[in-house]
């Protein structure tokens, strides 16, 4: 069973003075199975935001069905198992970081013994043991984000969805963000995330869907989209004069080193052949791949100019 | 209550609370039950009873006050600031979220209401004036009157700015305790459309008035067990239909 489903789903929602609705997904069709950690990204306004509303029963999906373990999104038990990070995380100012954990806790009626201890756990965990007691309203942006993972992971959650859960921090908190993830990862919890910071969503994802103007245009496992993939090699050769290399064309040299970019893997063997054969060393060879931000950049521009050209077409 | 109904209204309560206009509200509500009291000096004979209409009066005054000043906000703010997203992805739904706002500020209310009321009894007390004997019963049927407004606040802060919710809200106040003109204006009402307009207006508005005993109170009139028994059923039944309305409102729409 797939921990969440989107069967194309559609929804449009009011826009400006005149609320005239706007088409934000065409057609969302995604699963996720347990123990994946799948990463939805998608440039500013691509409806990634409003597809995880439409997951958590926020809003009703136009056409089209949403389910998360088996259960429609609309569902209140189909949110027992489930822990959610809102983007930009806002909060009940009045409160303290330990009272609005607790306050969530609540809300999945969990034991009292639990609620407190997992609580104190998880505010441990995301590094907020001193400030756990101030108000909210003191807190800043990353604080806010820390607070907001420790509630999503209150009901130890089977699926946990983060809407941008990197935005807005330093890369100490980043790093620890990715820390939680993983470890939630290593756990067999599923999780859901939106982003747009690929290197990120690379490093920790098993599978990335892209959305683009409310339609999933790729979707792929990260290993499968980066393997194989390599563009060119950097490589690095000490004790060899540039003269004894014929037909290599050297980039930069340092001191005795000669650096190359070489096309291929076969011309990189004939390259190791010749440096050795003059008498030199190989000292560095190191692919170099396409990353996750290579396919985004080419499916959006891809995107865009397909629909550009379907443009020109209606108006010709 | 189940325990989700309960955190909400215990957090609608803590938020209440914490909020410093509730106190600004309580000083502006003794201060005014203290005035009464120098008002009290410009009549001969019947500074008691100024003292008990004045004090019972701002009692309700203020109360209704707040019930409206909160109740207005009590979903839009939750949707403004975005908090009801976490909220509402727990398994929490709407309805239980609405009922629990509501029992919250109900929650606020009684312990405004009990301050205001421990207040307005000393000062009677002071003023050498013995217990009214319908105290309870007014102050009550007040509370029971602040649910019927709260419930109403509710209806339109679920789909409503606070600016017209207030609107609306106070007009509901203000014709619910007219209602009784409304009675006599359907005979008058020219035409049998406005009539039946009227005669709708008429059931679907609460009776507000029902639960002012206030000058039965100032006045030692009687007030008998049956009639306050079946003025807070009244109230009951019309704020459970309230909350009905407001969760039919507030489960259909989407929070963008």
């Amino acid at each position: 069973m797939s921990v969440v489903r989107f069967e194309h789903v559609a929804k449009s929602l009011p826009h400006g003075f005149w609320l005239r609705r706007k088409d934000v997904l065409r057609d969302v069709s995604l699963s996720i199975e347990p123990g994946e950690v799948y990463g939805f990204l998608g440039p500013n306004g691509a409806g990634k935001t409003t597809s995880l509303k439409c997951l958590l029963g926020l809003l009703k999906p136009d056409s089209g069905s949403v389910e998360i373990l088996g259960r429609p999104g609309s569902d209140p038990a189909a949110r027992e198992r489930l822990g959610y990070l809102p983007e930009h995380p806002y909060f009940y100012p009045h409160l303290t970081g330990r009272e609005l954990v607790d306050y969530f806790g609540r809300l999945f009626s969990l034991p009292a013994d639990v609620r407190v201890r997992r609580r104190d756990e998880l505010i441990e965990r995301v590094g907020m043991s001193d400030r756990a007691d101030q108000p909210i309203k003191q807190y800043s942006k990353g604080m806010l984000q820390r607070i907001g993972l420790a509630q999503a992971l209150i009901n130890d959650p089977e699926l946990v969805v983060l809407d941008e859960p990197m935005s807005g921090l330093d890369p100490v908190g980043r790093r620890e963000v990715k820390d939680i993830i993983l470890d939630l990862k290593a756990k067999g919890t599923t999780v859901f995330f939106s982003s747009h910071i690929l290197a990120d969503a690379e490093t920790l994802c098993d599978r990335v869907g892209l959305l683009f103007d409310g339609r999933i245009v790729l979707e792929s496992g990260v290993d499968e989209l980066l393997e194989g993939r390599v563009e060119y090699w950097d490589a690095t050769c000490d004790d060899v004069s540039p003269d004894k290399l014929p037909g290599y064309q050297s980039r930069a040299t340092q001191g005795g080193r000669l650096y190359f970019r070489i096309p291929s893997a076969e011309q990189l063997d004939a390259w190791i052949d010749a440096v050795r054969g003059a008498g030199g060393r190989v000292v560095q060879v190191s692919p170099h791949r396409h990353t996750l931000e290579d396919y985004f950049i080419g499916a959006v521009r891809g995107e865009r100019s397909s629909d550009e050209g379907a443009e020109l077409e209606e108006s010709a | 209550m189940s325990g989700r109904l309960w955190a909400i209204a215990n957090h609608t309560f803590k938020e209440a609370v914490r909020d410093r206009i509730l106190v600004l509200f309580l000083i502006f509500a003794f201060a005014m039950m203290a005035a009464s009291t120098v008002l009290s000096w410009l009549t001969v004979g019947s500074e008691l009873k100024i003292v008990t209409d004045l004090g019972l009066g701002a009692l309700a005054i203020f109360g209704t006050a707040i019930a409206i000043f909160i109740g207005i906000t009590l979903v839009h703010k939750e949707v403004e600031k975005k908090t009801i997203y976490a909220v509402l992805a727990k398994p929490v739904s709407r309805w239980e979220f609405l009922v629990g706002k509501y029992f919250g500020l109900m929650l606020t209310l009684a312990v405004v209401t009990g301050l205001m009321a421990v207040f307005y009894t000393a000062l009677v007390w002071w003023k050498g004036g013995e217990f009214p004997s319908h105290l309870f019963a007014a102050v009550l049927l007040t509370y029971m009157e602040l649910s019927i407004i709260t419930a109403v606040a509710l209806v339109f802060s679920s789909f409503t700015t606070p600016m017209l919710a207030a609107v609306f809200t106070v007009a509901v106040y203000v014709v619910g305790h007219l209602t009784w003109g409304l009675a006599s204006f359907v005979d008058l009402a020219p035409g049998a459309g406005t009539q039946s307009l009227v005669t709708v207006l008429y059931y679907i508005l609460p009776d507000l008035e029902t639960f002012n005993i206030r000058s039965r109170v100032v006045h030692r009139l009687p007030v008998t067990t049956g009639y306050v028994v079946d003025a807070v059923g009244y109230s009951l039944a019309y704020t459970a239909g309230m909350l009905a309305l407001a969760t039919v409102l507030f489960r259909r729409r989407d929070l963008t």
